[in-house]
């Protein structure tokens, strides 16, 4: 007997009743609901449940196992929180989509076959676009439609993918793919399927679409959009691709080059969609190395991301909350009038990757992966991108919102609402309890790391000595201002491609088949249509005036014409003329 | 600023300068595990970490900025 039901069902059949409460019965039911959905979480077992079959298919909605169960709890827990950070917003839509999204992408990290994933991981696009279209702005339409074009290319890709796989194997289960599967010719539909993941991952060149929707949605909507999509894409490939190769070098390059951005960047959601993309990266890299290490390190990172970055996409959520900029070059000194929000920020901040926070917790497994893989240069690149990352979204975000001058008029003050600062309260407290009670997550991991020693003297020295000098840097860098100053201006992403390729695409449509329309217009409307008018409007005339008559007659009959008083039976037999003559000539054309 | 803030500020930095300074030193009374060569050097953590600071610093100003700033309304022409 089944005493549970299926994780996604509890959120997205109780996301309905939002719209009929009000006041405080809703803001009571929208923190219980993640709650009740938790709870059932934790009743399920490991093992395949659900067990149905569509249009003969067998489909597995439920499997359970260590790792899916660790996603499935880190998507529970920044769901509530983030319905208690959204209470102050009344936006029923956006609620409602949210948590269907929280609910679809339970059904992604469940799925136990390639149909029912299918099905929720389009779910997931779908839903995301509507969160982002609820921040209402020019902004966030443009954004949300982009965020669906790419989203759909993707998954169709997938959709081809797993096609192809069905096809060729008969087998419908989700499990281990990888990109070059032996026994069967499945190369094409692995890479299909590996690349339909890997637009959800952010991977370079695929990554726009993060830094493009996530800054443009409301500051409620980003903290489930950048909890969601990509986390739930690196679970996927942890379950399908571990150990792939490539991964460690799409990692790599996903860890660094959007650091680089993230330091010229003004807008301080942008930057932390940045820092999302560098540290998913980090996980790619973990699922490439694919030893047990690894992929715990990947699972494990993946837990203290979402709270990490929850909770910086939170404290720079309240701060434009409370004063409607999210520009570094409008923002600056806020940390006297929001001091709980300042206290927030850094804890995010710290959680990155400093000792005591979770953030350590799961970086070093990484990075200790790649060391214990004999990956020097994987290692190097890990090592740089913990310190950058904790430059750009670490110092850099808590400087120019919190520190830093402020150069246009003063600011609106006042601190974030209590339910906001509750939200943030709830999140630092995992991402400290992590950090101290590193055992609590490890036992939780799909792979046994027991035998690892986080708190050494040597690495929690190390690690204080890569941060603090990161520091360094970046306040020699303000000092004698060698920092690339924030100003007003976007910077150029890949997305400029289909951003100003459909641009040019409309335009040069627009030139082309409009003269082309313009040219027959010229030719066929207004020139030789007229002129065959002008032709059959006085053609009983013509043709009456080559009739054998004397020339009073001709006169006469031109008169009556001009005047309109000819006799209708002679444009009547004019018409039957042309009549028969169609006809005669359809014949003979539908004859030959 | 007044001068009272300006000598908080100095103790502060006076205070970062000596935490920098006792975490380079405690390098001296830990016991190492290193899996590569280079983490035998002394300081090598906090000299790659401000190094990998000044690069994106620099990276960013002078290579990537000028190669991809554009107007904000770029895209709304």
């Amino acid at each position: 007997m089944i005493s549970f039901v299926h994780p996604a069902l509890i959120m997205m059949l109780g996301a309905l009743l939002i719209p009929f409460l009000r006041g405080k019965t809703k803001a009571l039911y929208m923190v219980i609901l993640p709650v009740i959905s938790l709870n059932n979480l934790l009743f399920i077992g490991d093992g395949s449940y659900f067990e149905v079959r569509f249009l003969d298919l067998p489909l597995t909605l439920l499997y359970m196992d260590k790792m899916s169960f660790v996603f499935g709890l880190i998507f529970h827990i920044i769901t509530i929180a983030g319905a208690i950070y959204s209470l102050q917003n009344k936006d029923n839509v956006q609620h409602v989509f949210a948590f269907f999204y929280a609910g679809a992408v339970q059904g992604v990290i469940f799925a136990g076959d390639m149909l029912s994933l299918f099905l929720f991981w389009e779910t997931l696009t779908v839903t995301a676009a509507v969160i982002i279209w609820c921040n209402r702005t020019k902004e966030a339409r443009g954004a949300g439609f982009r965020y669906i074009l790419v989203h759909a290319a993707g998954g169709l890709c997938l959709l081809l993918g797993i096609v192809l796989r069905v096809q060729t194997t008969g087998d419908l289960s989700f499990g281990e793919i990888g990109l070059f599967p032996e026994g069967h010719d499945l190369y094409l539909s692995s890479v299909l399927i590996f690349i339909g993941f890997g637009v959800n991952a952010a991977w370079p060149f695929l990554h726009a679409w993060v830094v493009d929707a996530y800054p443009a949605a409301s500051p409620t909507g980003t903290i489930f959009l950048a909890a969601f999509t990509t986390k739930s894409a690196v679970y996927v490939l942890a379950r399908a691709f571990p150990g792939t190769e490539a991964l460690i070098l799409i990692g790599a390059v996903m860890a660094v080059f959007t650091l680089f951005y993230a330091v010229i960047e003004n807008n301080l959601r942008r930057i932390l969609a940045y820092a999302l993309i560098n540290q998913v990266g980090f996980m790619m890299v973990a699922i490439g190395i694919g030893t047990p290490m690894a992929l715990s390190g990947a699972t494990a990172h993946a837990f203290s991301h979402i709270l990490y970055k929850g909770l910086l996409f939170m404290s720079i959520g309240a701060v434009i909350h409370v004063t409607g900029k999210t520009k570094a070059t409008d923002l600056g000194g806020l940390y006297h009038a929001m001091p709980w929000t300042f206290a927030f920020c850094c804890i995010g901040a710290l959680a990155m990757s400093a000792p005591l926070t979770c953030g350590f917790v799961s970086k070093s497994l990484i990075v200790s992966a790649a060391a214990y893989a004999e990956k020097p240069v994987i290692w190097a690149i890990l090592l740089f991108s913990s310190s950058g990352v904790f430059l750009v979204a670490g110092l850099k975000v808590i400087y120019f919102a919190f520190f830093g001058k402020k150069e246009t008029s003063p600011l609106p003050q006042g601190e974030a609402p209590l339910n906001m600062r509750l939200a943030m309260a709830f999140i630092a407290f995992f991402c400290i309890a992590v950090g101290v009670f590193p055992d609590k997550l490890y036992n939780l991991l799909p792979y046994d790391v027991s035998d690892y020693h986080l708190y050494t003297g040597a690495h929690v020295v190390l690690q204080l000595q890569l941060l603090l000098f990161t520091g360094l840097a970046f306040m020699l860098f303000i000092r004698f201002k060698l920092y690339p100053a924030p100003i007003n201006a976007i910077n150029l992403d890949v997305d400029v491609f289909y951003r100003k390729a459909g641009r040019f695409f409309a335009w040069s449509m627009d030139k082309i088949l409009n003269g082309l329309n313009n040219s027959f217009n010229q030719l066929i409307h207004i020139g030789a249509a007229k002129t065959a008018a002008r032709f059959f409007a006085n053609a009983p005339m013509h043709l009456a005036l080559t009739l054998p008559i004397s020339k009073d007659n001709k006169i006469l009959l031109k008169k009556r014409f001009k005047a309109e008083t000819s006799a209708i039976g002679l444009s009547i037999a004019m018409a039957t003329l042309f009549l028969t003559a169609f006809i005669v000539l359809f014949i003979k054309i539908t004859n030959t | 600023m007044n001068t009272q803030q300006t000598e908080q500020r100095k103790l502060l930095f006076l205070l970062f300068g000596v935490i920098l300074a006792v975490i380079l030193i405690l390098e001296l009374f830990v016991e190492k595990h290193p899996a590569f060569k280079v983490e035998y050097w002394f300081g090598f953590n906090a000299l790659y970490g401000f190094l990998a600071a000044a690069v994106l610093m620099f990276g960013g100003r002078y290579i990537l900025r000028p190669l991809v700033k554009r107007k904000e309304d770029f895209y709304n022409d």
